[in-house]
């Protein structure tokens, strides 16, 4: 396996590894959400503006969610292009080696289409993969704005919960979680991004 | 060995392709075998990943890659199967394997199993092209529990997988076994210790001996011409091998071979 190959081993596989962190973090969110809108239910009217935020960030986290579904499935699809470009240039790489060597051979030259096929599909493949490339980058734009947003609602909601009388501390610890979690998120996207840039700047 | 005619009658053939050396895997030498039919190849046992360049370079001596017509697998091991995969980038012919060994062929890098055709217990007779047949001939046990055999009425060559199959020292070298009492060492304690039993032995003697057979092709090692072809099958036929030798768990009669 050649280093280039290798390369976009790890990049797909450290953006599954990663993603599936992030999918357990959003799922934390969401969790607080609903945390949230009970503390909020009972705080009453002294939580009132607190109650439409609790909606916001489960909907955001929902949204987070689906996103990194989405991005998962372009991450294997991106995994199955590496396995088939590293199938087809080593084929290629043998065809062209037996090209050189079968010269004295009565039928060398039925080498020649072979050897132009796996050459198209190593090209297609590279092309597929950073075409897949722009597009998972495009949804991890998404989500990294998804975390930055969850990040101002966090501190919107700290604000509110400031005149939520005795459920104030519930109510911040539950504004901290989510201010936590979308940093995390952001991290751990930020990384995917870094993983893949070397492989999709000519399309985007 | 390379390029051995062991049929020409013109129009055809059945050739030793090419015997891999034990350097290019590191592993045992083994035999590739090209059966050409007028304008239809078959190749059987094409090889380990690190030989599939040097026996296609000799394939292209006889026909060109569209001529590829099927590929045979005699078993699932890796010396046998390892370059599949890279044939596959080459031909759309039928693979046929043991319908027991289809399952986890997936596993040697092979992306889809269209191609793949499997092999009932019983084995089956191919149409190749018109005039051109074979037998897939059922060698269950002998070494692996789904072995197929192929016999060429046309050559009168029965392909015997590893039953046969001879371990020669690096430094020996002959292509065909005419003093088959000379052989015997390089043959005994393999098919000792890598065939199951006497049983299954004895019952793929009597099933072969119905065929008219002229020469013995196995995928390792020297071929079988001439006496030497019936004395390997008596030989064959009363050979203890196997849980036939086991005395417990991990010991046999025959002592440990090998190690």
């Amino acid at each position: 396996m050649n280093h280039q190959t290798k390369t976009q081993f790890i990049a797909v596989a450290s953006i599954t590894s990663e993603l599936t962190a992030v999918i357990s973090i959003s799922k934390e969110i969401s969790l607080a959400a609903a945390n949230a809108k009970a503390i909020a239910f009972r705080a009453g009217d002294k939580a009132r503006g607190f109650q439409p935020i609790t909606d916001f960030i489960n909907d955001l986290a929902k949204e987070m969610i689906q996103n990194i579904e989405i991005i998962n499935e372009l991450a294997t699809s991106l995994c199955r292009i590496t396995i088939k470009e590293y199938r087809k240039t080593e084929a290629f790489n043998k065809f062209e080696l037996i090209t050189t060597t079968c010269g004295s051979a009565v039928h060398a030259h039925s080498m020649q289409k072979p050897l132009a096929d796996a050459k198209a599909i190593v090209q297609n493949c590279q092309l597929q993969f950073k075409r897949d490339v722009a597009l998972l980058m495009d949804h991890l734009d998404t989500v990294t704005q998804h975390a930055k947003t969850a990040g101002i609602i966090a501190t919107y909601s700290r604000i509110e919960a400031s005149q939520a009388g005795e459920y104030l501390q519930s109510l911040q610890t539950v504004s901290k979680s989510v201010d936590n979690a979308a940093r995390k998120i952001h991290d751990h996207v930020q990384r995917c991004i870094i993983a893949l840039s070397r492989f999709g700047s000519a399309n985007k | 060995m390379r390029n051995i005619k062991l049929f020409d009658s013109g129009e055809h053939k059945f050739i030793l392709l090419n015997e891999s050396e034990p350097g290019e895997e590191s592993g045992i030498r083994s035999n590739q075998y090209l059966i050409v039919h007028e304008d239809s190849g078959v190749l059987l046992d094409p090889g380990g990943f690190g030989v599939m360049p040097s026996v296609l370079t000799e394939l292209l001596r006889y026909i060109k890659t569209e001529q590829i017509c099927a590929i045979i697998l005699s078993h699932q091991d890796p010396d046998i199967v390892g370059g599949l995969s890279t044939w596959l980038e080459l031909t759309d012919a039928p693979v046929y394997v043991s319908n027991i060994w289809m399952r986890f062929l997936p596993h040697y890098g092979i992306a889809s199993m269209a191609q793949f055709v499997g092999v009932p217990d019983a084995g089956k007779q191919c149409t190749i092209a018109p005039g051109f047949q074979l037998q897939l001939v059922p060698a269950h046990f002998l070494h692996s529990e789904g072995q197929i055999n192929v016999y060429d009425p046309l050559a009168k060559i029965l392909f015997t997988g590893d039953i046969g199959a001879a371990m020669l020292p690096v430094d020996r070298e002959y292509e065909f076994v005419d003093d088959f009492a000379a052989h015997l060492p390089f043959i005994e304690g393999f098919h000792r210790r890598y065939m199951v039993c006497n049983k299954a032995a004895r019952l793929w003697v009597e099933a072969v001996s119905k065929l008219d057979i002229e020469i013995l092709a196995p995928q390792h090692g020297p071929i079988y011409r001439g006496q030497s072809v019936p004395d390997f099958l008596n030989w064959f036929k009363e050979l203890k091998c196997g849980v036939d030798l086991m005395t417990h768990s991990g010991h046999f009669a025959m002592g440990n071979w090998n190690e």
